[in-house]
């Protein structure tokens, strides 16, 4: 299933490296992949990158973070309560099931110093751009 | 309980000047002893989250800080920063002092239990 949701226009700051951010997503049995889960800001400066996503109610220990040069990928599962004997539910809106999303990054991550926090539901991740990826000054000699 | 007191909480209810108010996702169960309520509000923390109940009416109000890490551009968004607002009303069934309510990893849970007389009872037969 290919999926693009999100114009490019959207990253006008790195408007020159093209195709940024563009989703990856596959289907993944009986999730949210398809529509996007969990939703992703990302906020960014000359050589780092930080993402927030909203998934309340996982044990961050079951999020799977993946980085590779430019790949992001964050899998997990919100388990279901167990119900217990003589319960009834009255509503059940909340998000329930696995979740995966793939992201391309505007550049490659030096996965040596990503690192990963989860508070009050929202994971954040804080990236960094690799060093030989890193915009150089080229010295223009005047003769 | 679990009868929705308003259906919309809309812009106008915001809290801040830069977030808006939406009503959290919320599953709701009853067992023989309680009613349970669980609200998804990530962002929230606790000093931020208030809980009441008055006039059989139990409200949830979340805040959250917008805006994203110091020194930072938004680069890409797909969620704005937003307060949760939402309210039920509950019945007396519910002992109102000994409502219990807990926040983890972005979920409210409240849990509401019912008065003794509103439980189930066992009855016993007597065989004659």
């Amino acid at each position: 299933m290919s999926y693009n949701r999100h114009p490019i226009s959207l990253f006008h700051d790195f408007g020159l490296l093209g195709n940024l951010f563009n989703e990856a997503n596959r289907t993944y049995e009986k999730s949210r992949a398809s529509s996007g889960y969990p939703k992703v800001n990302a906020y960014s400066n000359e050589n780092t990158l930080a993402l927030t996503a909203e998934i309340p109610g996982v044990d961050p220990k079951t999020i799977d973070i993946s980085v590779e040069g430019n790949k992001l990928g964050i899998a997990g599962d919100i388990p279901s309560r167990v119900k217990g004997e003589n319960e009834s539910y009255h509503r059940g809106e909340r998000f329930i099931g696995k979740f995966q999303r793939e992201l391309t990054l505007p550049f490659n991550v030096d996965v040596s110093s990503a690192s990963a926090s989860y508070l009050n539901g929202i994971l954040t991740l804080n990236l960094a751009r690799r060093e030989e990826d890193k915009p150089k000054k080229i010295e223009v000699k005047v003769s | 309980m679990a009868t929705e007191k308003q259906t919309c909480c809309d812009i106008e209810n915001a809290r801040s000047d830069s977030a808006y108010t939406i009503r959290p996702n919320v599953d709701i169960w009853e067992t023989s002893d309680s009613f349970n309520l669980e609200a998804e509000i990530p962002g929230v923390n606790q000093e931020n989250l208030d809980v009441k109940l008055e006039g059989g009416v139990l409200t949830i109000i979340g805040r959250v800080n917008a805006g994203g890490p110091e020194g930072m551009q938004s680069l890409h968004s797909e969620y704005q920063s937003r307060n949760f607002e939402r309210t039920f009303e509950v019945s007396n069934d519910i002992e109102g002092d000994n409502i219990n309510a807990d926040l983890k990893n972005g979920i409210l849970h409240i849990v509401l239990p019912k008065r003794e007389a509103a439980k189930p009872k066992q009855i016993e037969i007597k065989v004659t």
